[in-house]
């Protein structure tokens, strides 16, 4: 609860310090470090039970907080404060008119997150996503000159308004069924009818959207790509991996067999799809940052298997999953931040010229691929552990398929490392050495640290995980 | 604790190398190698003190993980390989010169640390760790220093051996979540039971893994360009070490897994096929490169052949052969680098009637190539009898296949030294461009080849032995 | 008499609500949806719902239409020949169209054999609750998180609009 009140007010101070601030001020990202800072604070404080703000008994009626939502919210904060440090410049760069704003939409954005982390009623899983979608619509347009982004704006409000109407009639099929938004199993437990199981599937399909995995990713390679560089980084990392928790909240909440005993198979045809569809497309992309929005795909595949195998080792694979994708994620878009357009080629010889940034690009990359010793190795290798432990005759299959998949995604994050190590620039264009812009200090120092993480959670996973049953 | 400094110290060699500037990297790399060759010969003489040969740390206590390293017969056996090798190659390739000698070393090493780690790991998620971790180093050896097509090919052997670990990985999970204790310890490994339905999805799950990496027959596309194309000490590490580290899983992860499990009979086939159509290919081969990777493919294909028969005799056949095959084929690639630093090419055409020119080096290679065909005297013939055998008491016709591809061997070894060392020589290889008398230290790397091609030809006992610990 | 003004606003619901799809010029879809919210309130007025009724009536048919009425005069689409459509997607999405509706009146009519059951649990016609003393008192006790939730995101909303729209 501390981390929703003080996301929002935070927002609106953030709002309102556009009348004090000159414009690009460097307080103000100061300022959003504060507040983060806060949320941190606050948020561990209420996990070791001193809440701030209790509005009486209501809580529990629309919020439940457990330890896990307590240690996501914080793995939230953390990438967040990650993000914050490593793109304050372009935020204020972006739109300088508004850059005050700029941070009170990400602020509530985060408000919103906070919010499906912790639902516990249909009324506030649809005021957290729509509190985290709306920001991010004037987010993706923020960009106001570029066509593109304007494209990207208007394609994410149409398509998220279309998701937002399906979730908002399942909301309406369940609540005809239960006559209640509650959402614990004693209330839909009994809900075999089809009324509320074609409700529930609504919410699922629409919360699906929402993470844009196959078949509804339609949206997400255009939206990607037009969108600022830094707000992608945003929807790619955080955003995409709030909705799966949300998502898998809905499930635990319901007991998975309310949706009908089809259930595992949806899940299975949509873990496959995913996996094909993003890693396929993904292999033939012109540019990098286009190639990391099909692999966003490919990732949230991966991440679907805790809704497939649902059990504890899914609980703690998601989280180390989030962490690690997040840090990879936001590594990969603040090296792409310092190039103009990002094309494989731009790449060629980075390594003679940025090595720092080479080596960090790489170890990013290859944890995405799931290579040992980086955390992405763990976050792959608990999904799968814990899609054998949940039994059935698909598992083996369905792990299998994964595999080959996860085989097939190193081959379009080695093409980055091949243009990086292996090929040398070509000679006569200097204009690739103007367009790529070095590191600055803070940057590499945050990167340094974000890049260790990895690499210590590609030894050490345990680290994360033991905080879960504190 | 000597197992674990096996690990640490080259990889301790490798980030000062990666520091260092590029002057002193090669001395420094022949130091680390030389460490831990000293280090491989203490830990022989003092297998029997589990202080010394065994370590076990908690990792990741909530999956029943541990850091353990225990040194046994047939991991040992292949330390002493990869360590004897790694300091040979590494001396050997101060003869060739490299761009930024400090990352080439220390990649080297860092190979070599992964191996060791392959070879010693009591722990079934430990062992994948290291056995993926072996081929990044390896990725970036071939496509940083390899030849003209090196990036293509590269990546296809990256993309290749990936995969395999991959279906490695699920294999081992598998067995993981089925074992009493859900633990990857190598004994709750060996206490799995499993259906002979289940146990046969794993065996081909493993199979595919390891058959990439040896490689058996559908799965050897990669192998012989990346021979080709990779740096020569990198070519002899893949060939001479890695190629091991599949048969090695079998040995080790496999079969003590499986219970009352007979071989698939399309194994078997798979690998019968590995092995004539690797030797027919090589008779064929009009480049000294392919010829030799082809035969390391039929060899590996007998050694996989013996294994999976099952037979004790033809096992303990392989796992000598493992080793023998190992220093054999590191010694011809040498002298293919030798040849081809002088002459710039390895194909047959172009070379002839270097006898005249060459006789020291020609005398090398006739040992080496006798010893590849499994000569009496030589150090492989040991070991292909077993495995012979071994064989013939598992099914005679299968034997019949294998020992035919002895006889091919022979065709294209002698093949191969005809071609090379007599006929006409050819004007322009009279006059090399380099004209460098090889340095006496490249010569004495060869007579400490053929030393232990014909000690071990004549005494294997100490081969045995180890592998009995 | 109720049942008789449930069919009779139902049908023309849905009749609106067809032509606002239908009908090529914009402006006269925007009138039919108009028409539209008015027979939704009236439905509101049946389950005694007058304050809902009477918000919808000014908020969506008065506010919210009158603006899109403006938007649609200034910006002058009303080119009838504007939106030429592929005949496949017309075949796809009219498919699509009929299998979602299969699927839904498949709940519906299925749904009808629970009536009873569902009688207890939703609100049908007859309840108080949609009176703006009882629906005040529910809002600001029960559900007053929801609200001031509901404020946040409304000032979300508007700093965004404020943004996009400032030049």
């Amino acid at each position: 609860m501390n981390a929703i009140i003080i996301a929002s007010l935070g927002a609106i101070i953030l709002m309102l310090t556009n009348l004090f601030f000159r414009k690009r001020s460097k307080l103000l990202s100061v300022f959003a470090l504060l507040v983060v800072i806060l949320l941190i604070v606050f948020n561990t404080l209420e996990g070791q039970g001193l809440l701030f703000f209790y509005p009486a008994s209501l809580n529990s009626a629309f919020f439940q907080f457990s330890n896990f939502t307590y240690l996501f919210n914080n793995v939230l904060i953390l990438t967040f404060l990650i993000y914050i440090l490593l793109n304050k410049n372009y935020l204020l760069l972006i739109n300088p008119d508004h850059s005050a704003d700029i941070y009170a939409l990400l602020f509530f954005v985060m408000t919103g997150c906070f919010l499906l982390t912790s639902y516990n009623n249909l009324l506030s899983l649809f005021l957290g996503i729509e509190i985290m979608t709306i920001p991010l619509y004037v987010l993706a347009g923020m960009d106001k000159k570029n066509q593109k982004s304007n494209e990207a704006s208007l394609k994410y409000f149409l398509l998220g308004a279309f998701s937002t109407c399906i979730l908002l009639m399942g909301i309406t099929l369940l609540y005809g069924a239960t006559g209640s938004f509650a959402l614990n199993p004693f209330n839909t437990l009994n809900t075999t009818k089809l009324l509320g199981q074609v409700g529930m599937l609504f919410i699922f399909f629409a919360l699906l959207f929402k993470v844009g995995v196959a078949p509804f990713h339609f949206w997400v390679p255009d939206v990607y790509d037009g969108t600022p560089n830094v707000f992608t980084a945003f929807m790619a990392t955080i955003v995409k991996v709030v909705v799966i928790i949300a998502l898998l909240n809905f499930i635990n909440a319901l007991t998975p067999n309310c949706i009908g005993k089809s259930y595992k198979t949806i899940v299975l045809f949509v873990i496959i799809s995913t996996l094909a569809i993003g890693n396929f497309s993904a292999l033939s992309q012109p540019n990098v940052k286009r190639m990391m929005a099909y692999s966003s795909i490919a990732q949230a595949g991966f991440m679907l298997l805790a809704l497939y195998a649902l059990n504890d080792l899914a609980t703690q694979g998601i989280l180390i999953y989030a962490i690690v994708y997040s840090l990879s994620t936001l590594t990969i878009f603040a090296i792409l931040n310092k190039f103009s357009l990002a094309t494989f080629s731009d790449f060629n010889g980075l390594a003679k010229s940025q090595p720092l940034m080479a080596c960090f690009l790489t170890v990013a990359l290859l944890s995405l691929t799931g290579i040992p010793l980086t955390g992405g190795f763990f976050a792959k290798y608990y999904m799968l552990s814990a899609t054998f432990f949940s039994g059935g005759k698909y598992a083996l299959p369905l792990v299998i398929i994964c595999l080959i998949f996860a085989g097939i995604s190193a081959v379009y994050y080695l093409k980055v490392i091949q243009a990086m190590y292996f090929t040398t620039p070509p000679v006569t264009s200097d204009h690739a050495s103007i367009t790529i812009q070095p590191l600055a200090t803070l940057e590499k120092s945050i990167l340094l640290l974000v890049v260790i993480a990895i690499l210590f959670l590609g030894i050490f996973p345990s680290i994360v995980t033991q905080w879960l049953y504190f | 604790m000597l197992a674990l400094l096996l690990i640490i110290v080259p990889l301790l060699f490798a980030l000062v190398l990666f520091a260092c500037k590029e002057g002193g990297a090669k001395r420094i790399a022949v130091v680390g190698s030389f460490i831990n060759l000293v280090i491989v010969g203490a830990l022989l003489l003092n297998h029997n003190n589990p202080y010394l040969s065994n370590f076990q740390i908690d990792w990741i206590s909530s999956l029943n993980a541990s850091f353990h390293l225990q040194v046994a017969g047939l991991g040992m056996l292949m330390a002493c390989l990869v360590a004897l090798a790694f300091f040979l190659i590494i001396l050997f390739s101060s003869e060739l010169s490299y761009k930024n000698e400090q990352y080439f070393y220390g990649l080297l090493l860092f190979v070599e640390a992964g191996l060791m780690g392959v070879f010693f790991a009591h722990d079934a998620l430990l062992f994948y760790f290291f056995w993926e971790l072996v081929i990044i180093p390896i990725y970036f050896l071939c496509s940083i220093w390899g030849g003209e097509k090196r990036i293509q090919v590269t990546l296809n052997f990256f993309i290749y051996t990936f995969l395999g670990s991959l279906f490695l990985l699920a294999a081992l999970l598998y067995i993981y979540s089925h074992t009493p204790d859900h633990s990857f310890a190598w004994e709750s490994f060996t206490k799995v039971q499993l259906s002979v339905k289940e146990q046969r999805v794993i065996f081909w799950l493993l199979f595919i893994a390891l058959a990439i990496k040896m490689p058996v027959f559908p799965f050897h596309t990669w192998q012989p360009n990346t021979y080709k194309e990779s740096p020569l000490p990198v070519t002899m590490v893949l060939s001479g070490l890695l190629a091991k580290m599949g048969l090695f899983a079998l040995l080790q992860w496999v079969l003590p897994v499986l219970h009352n499990f007979a071989t698939p009979q399309l194994a078997i086939i798979l690998c019968i096929i590995s092995i004539i159509y690797a030797s027919v290919i090589a008779l064929q081969q009009g480049d000294l490169k392919k010829m030799v990777a082809y035969s390391s493919m039929a060899h590996i294909g007998l050694m996989a052949l013996a294994i999976f028969s099952m037979n004790a005799t033809a096992i303990s056949g392989a796992s000598l052969q493992m080793f023998n095959h190992g220093i054999n084929v590191v010694a011809l690639w040498m002298i293919i680098a030798l040849l081809e630093k002088k002459y710039q090419t390895t194909y047959f055409t172009n070379l002839g009637g270097l006898a005249k020119t060459e006789p020291l080096l020609t005398l090398f290679f006739v040992i080496f190539m006798l010893a590849n065909i499994g000569l009496p005297l030589t150090n492989s013939f040991v070991g292909e009898f077993l495995m012979l055998f071994g064989i013939f008491s598992f099914n005679k016709i299968i034997a019949l296949f294998a020992g035919l591809s002895l006889i091919l061997s022979a065709t294209y070894s002698l093949g191969a030294i005809q071609k090379i060392f007599f006929g006409n020589l050819s004007e322009k290889n009279k006059h090399p461009l380099i004209a460098s008398a090889n340095a006496r230290w490249v010569v004495g790397i060869l007579v400490i080849f053929t030393l232990l091609i014909l000690f071990f030809g004549i005494y294997p006992a100490p081969l045995f032995k180890i592998l009995q610990f | 008499m109720a049942t008789s003004l449930f069919w009779l606003f139902s049908a023309l619901a849905i009749f609106a609500a067809v032509m606002v799809v239908t009908s090529r010029l914009a402006i006269y879809s925007i009138l039919w949806l108009v028409v539209l919210f008015f027979t939704i309130s009236g439905h509101y007025i049946l389950m005694n719902a007058q304050f809902l009724a009477i918000v919808n009536i000014i908020v969506y048919a008065g506010a919210i239409m009158v603006l899109f009425l403006f938007v649609v005069m200034l910006m002058n689409v009303n080119d009838p020949n504007d939106n030429k459509k592929s005949i496949g997607l017309a075949i796809f999405g009219g498919l699509a169209t009929i299998l979602f509706l299969l699927s839904i009146l498949n709940i519906v009519f299925n749904a009808q054999h629970t009536t009873k059951e569902i009688n207890d649990l939703a609100t049908t016609s007859t309840g108080d609750i949609g009176l703006v003393q009882n629906l005040g008192m529910e809002l600001f006790k029960n559900y007053v998180l929801p609200f001031e939730i509901c404020g946040v995101l409304f000032l979300s909303a508007i700093i965004g609009a404020v943004t996009l729209g400032k030049r």
